[in-house]
């Protein structure tokens, strides 16, 4: 027996295909929540990402024709649903720790001057990205930059008067953003977190309106 | 703003947008129901995305098919290119080939250098002959990914 280095594994193809109208359906759907939020990021860098593109490209890259041949093998241990591993794929494209320049669909808000471009590139090209944040030199950079800035303040201002929404703020500021993880870290139970999450949830989407 | 600040910020904004968009406390309904109020149409996107999906499905499929036959193809150039060629070559050169090819660690064939010793020259013409076609795959799919 010959193995080769490590590439697509066809038989994420095949469980693809063994799975159930209703179960893509279910996942489709709660990934495209997720999607929705993950694009809401974008959209305070000057940027129009839309979910279902998000959610589309996972799928591709799912079943391993992703865009400039991408893919992602399912682990299903660490990924026991289709919803987890759309979600997780959904989460590497977005994420600002990703390796790689993301190809799915983006179109910026503002790109007749140009100045958005050097941070559109910024926005989107993973770790090299986070290893060479610049400082903003535009205006409109600055105006952007600081916008994210007050995100922590109206986060910390929705929490005013409620403790544990802000232990649960203070944990995202850590990175931490796994209801479990939160618990853990907060001594909160695992339905607390989901409550506040919940509240969070319902208070952050007027907030991010009027931070983009 | 400086680099620090700036990091943490997209960290924050990393784990809030990860966090609210979880869905393991909610319900489907739940789940739809919020996404009709963002201005979805849950269903009509819902279809769009199973026809995408049927669809790169279909691509992949073609794909496979594509790439199991140029393998094919492949395989049977690189056999014939081979046909005979180690046949004048001792045991020793033999085992010094496959040697060198796996520590190459272009490949790794689940065989132990005992196990090789202990066969005959005849079979370890025939390893070789694998090991070599499938380092000329290996470097075929190689030359793919890169493209």
């Amino acid at each position: 027996m010959i193995h080769g280095r490590e590439k697509y594994d066809p038989t994420t193809r095949d469980e693809l295909d063994k799975l159930t109208e209703a179960e893509w359906k279910e996942a489709l759907t709660r990934a495209l929540k997720y999607a929705g939020w993950r694009a809401g990021k974008y959209q305070w860098l000057g940027l129009v990402v839309d979910p279902k593109d998000l959610v589309q490209e996972a799928v591709a890259r799912a079943y391993g024709v992703g865009a400039g041949a991408t893919y992602r093998n399912w682990n299903k241990e660490k990924y026991p649903t289709l919803r987890d591993f759309l979600v997780s794929i959904i989460d590497s494209m977005t994420s600002h720790e990703a390796e790689h320049s993301e190809r799915f669909k983006k179109t910026p808000l503002d790109r007749d001057d140009g100045t958005s471009r050097g941070l559109e590139q910024e926005a989107l090209a993973g770790g090299a990205r986070l290893a060479g944040i610049r400082f903003p030199t535009t205006p409109e950079e600055i105006l952007l930059a600081e916008r994210r800035a007050s995100i922590s303040e109206k986060l910390h201002l929705i929490a005013e008067g409620d403790d544990e929404l802000g232990l649960v703020i203070l944990c995202l500021e850590d990175g931490i953003c796994a209801p479990r993880e939160i618990a853990a870290e907060t001594g909160l139970s695992r339905k607390t977190v989901y409550e506040k999450l919940r509240t969070l949830r319902r208070k952050a989407k007027r907030l991010l309106k009027t931070a983009s | 703003m400086g680099k620090d600040k700036e990091k943490k910020s997209l960290v924050l904004v990393d784990a809030l947008t990860d966090a609210l968009g979880g869905s393991e406390d909610q319900s489907l309904e739940e789940v739809k129901e919020e996404l009709r109020e963002e201005g979805v149409d849950v269903e009509a996107t819902l279809r769009g995305l199973l026809t995408f999906k049927e669809e790169v499905s279909r691509t992949a499929r073609r794909e496979r098919l594509e790439a199991a036959r140029e393998r094919r193809h492949l395989t049977e150039a690189a056999r014939s290119g081979l046909l005979g060629r180690f046949r004048d070559w001792t045991k020793e050169q033999v085992l010094s080939r496959i040697e060198e090819m796996i520590a190459s660690q272009r490949i790794a064939p689940t065989v132990s250098y005992r196990d090789l010793e202990a066969q005959s020259k005849e079979d370890l013409i025939s390893l070789l002959e694998d090991l070599e076609i499938a380092s000329q795959v290996e470097s075929h799919d190689q030359d793919q990914a890169g493209r």
